[in-house]
């Protein structure tokens, strides 16, 4: 019996002793949006929080023109979750990008506009990412939209 | 009819005010960029500041961009980094009160210049006033102890006073132009553009100018001594590397203004005649010292002619020994040597000279060797008549001798018999 028991804790020692160290809670949001302006080669660097990235993916998806960022204007946000918020001008849709090894990986697009966005601004609300365009307001999540205010 | 303005009335209040129309949702980016863009547009007030009133002004605005960010205080803290809401301000604050002694030195020496151009103006009519009556008093009488003792004193407020212009020339333009002090940097067209005004207003080419033909003049109508050569030599290099510094930024600044430009070169040429007046003084009394004593020379003003004077009047005068009477010769080696050359010359001008390069001492040895040579031909003649003298006292008494023993030889006429 005394044999099976410690065959039973066994792999509970075994899993404890090998789980990855874990800090946490960590907030990664940023306090304010950055509003990044694209190079003539696509690419976008942010001096405070130094991240640099090439924007013609999110062109091509968001409006099939890889070479549609010209004198275009980027705005990112991370939330307190460490998700990168990306979104333009004419944008339907707002982007969540995770960090992953040396890229960007969409974890979401999420739809915030039938016609495109014509003033975009995103806010810090935490735990929400604030989506404001004219008078339109909607709470965003990694996964979608939480709320719409008017 | 009333009513209806007042409704009118309200209800354009309310739509301006956005009480009717929903009000436009505030992206947080856009509050820091305006509290960034308004805080950049004070800090550029501050500097552009021309007056205190104007600087005083600011303050209102920095505590109204304070009041009208103080409830997005959290998150301008967290945006303005690496400083925060409060250090921003404060920052603000920092540069105002730093401005504001910048204003508060510049009243300081503008009231200081004021008062150092007076006393400029003042001193250039005392100057010129003791020039004059310096002139009038060496053109009377040198003899009259009184007069020598009034004109030293006159000479000696003259020195003091026009030390004193200069000095104040040099502060005005050292207080006032910052910019010229900028080392070896090439001037930006708004630095030439300061100093050209503060220039202008000083009247600095003017009081130079003014200053080193007062200096000139100076020179010329008084008889000065070593030491004051000396301190004016001193004075000299002070002022000119002034001039130099200056001057070479001056004519940078002056490049397109023709009439300027000519004024800094006469300037220039001013340095120069003054160098040469110091030079020349030397000379000039020099050979006054000779002419006092009677001895006329011919013109010089280098040490090379200056040799070659003194070692031709040398020569004429041993060419003259025994042409001339032996007193006159002496008389004139007496006034050279004793007179000139030992007692005024050779202890207080030739240290002078060797002291700055206007003799060599290869050019002094062959001065003194010329008058020792001079002495020793002079000498032989003097003493001819001693060997004369002797050679005749010497015959004289051998004679005596002679004919006391030819007497003495009489008064016993022959040896006594030989006893044996």
């Amino acid at each position: 019996m005394k044999l099976i028991k410690i065959l039973l804790l066994f792999p509970f020692i075994i899993t404890v002793a090998c789980s990855t160290l874990t800090l946490k809670p960590t907030n990664f949001a940023w306090p304010v949006e950055e509003v990044l302006k694209i190079n003539d080669d696509g690419r976008v660097t942010e001096d405070r929080y130094a991240i640099e990235f090439n924007t013609k993916g999110i062109f091509y998806e968001e409006l099939n023109d890889s070479s549609a960022y010209k004198n275009k204007e980027l705005r990112i946000l991370r939330n307190m979750n460490g998700c990168y918020f990306i979104t333009s001008e004419q944008f339907k849709n707002v982007y969540v990008f995770e960090a992953d090894d040396g890229a960007l990986v969409l974890e979401n697009k999420i739809q915030v506009s039938e016609t495109g966005l014509k003033n975009p601004a995103l806010n810090q609300r935490e735990p929400y990412v604030e989506l404001i365009d004219g008078t339109e307001k909607l709470l965003l999540t990694n996964d979608g939209i939480y709320r719409t205010e008017k | 009819m009333k009513r209806l303005i007042i409704t009118k009335l309200i209800l354009t209040i309310l739509i301006t005010t956005g009480v009717v129309i929903p009000s436009l949702a505030q992206s947080d980016y856009e509050i820091v960029q305006k509290f960034k863009q308004r805080y950049e547009q004070i800090e550029k007030e501050i500097q552009s500041a021309d007056s205190l009133t104007e600087l005083n002004s600011l303050i209102v605005k920095i505590d109204r961009l304070r009041n009208d960010n103080i409830e997005h205080k959290a998150l301008l803290d967290k945006s303005l980094y690496p400083d925060n809401f409060d250090t921003s301000l404060e920052k603000l604050k920092t540069h105002l009160v730093i401005r504001n002694q910048d204003f508060t030195t510049i009243d300081v020496l503008q009231i200081e210049n004021m008062q150092l151009k007076e006393q400029v103006d003042a001193l250039n009519k005392r100057n010129t006033e003791l020039i004059n009556q310096i002139q009038q008093y060496e053109f009377t009488s040198k003899r009259n102890s009184k007069r020598v003792a009034e004109l030293e004193k006159l000479v000696a407020q003259l020195k003091f006073s026009m030390k004193r212009r200069d000095e104040l020339i040099t502060g005005i333009v050292d207080s006032l132009m910052p910019q010229l002090n900028k080392g070896s940097q090439q001037l930006s067209s708004e630095d030439k553009n300061n100093v050209y005004t503060e220039v202008e207003k000083n009247n600095v080419l003017s009081n130079v100018k003014r200053s080193l033909q007062d200096n000139i003049r100076f020179i010329r109508v008084t008889t000065l001594e070593p030491e004051d050569l000396n301190e004016i030599k001193n004075q000299q290099d002070k002022f000119s590397k002034f001039w130099k510094d200056l001057g070479l930024k001056l004519t940078d600044i002056y490049a397109e203004n023709n009439k300027k430009a000519k004024e800094i070169k006469d300037i220039d040429s001013l340095f120069s005649l003054w160098n040469e007046a110091v030079t020349n003084e030397a000379w000039t009394n020099i050979k006054a010292e000779f002419a006092y004593n009677g001895i006329q020379l011919v013109d010089f003003n280098n040490g090379e002619k200056f040799t070659t004077v003194i070692t031709s009047f040398i020569d004429d005068e041993i060419k003259n020994i025994g042409v001339k009477s032996p007193e006159e010769s002496e008389k004139a080696y007496s006034m050279f040597s004793d007179s000139t050359w030992f007692r005024v010359i050779n202890p207080k001008w030739i240290p002078y000279l060797l002291e700055n390069k206007m003799l060599t001492q290869e050019q002094k040895k062959s001065i003194d060797a010329k008058i020792a040579d001079w002495n020793v031909r002079l000498t032989p003649a003097s003493f001819d008549w001693v060997y004369i003298l002797v050679a005749l006292l010497a015959i004289v008494g051998v004679g005596f001798m002679y004919r006391k023993r030819t007497s003495t030889s009489k008064k016993t006429p022959g040896n006594p018999p030989d006893k044996s």
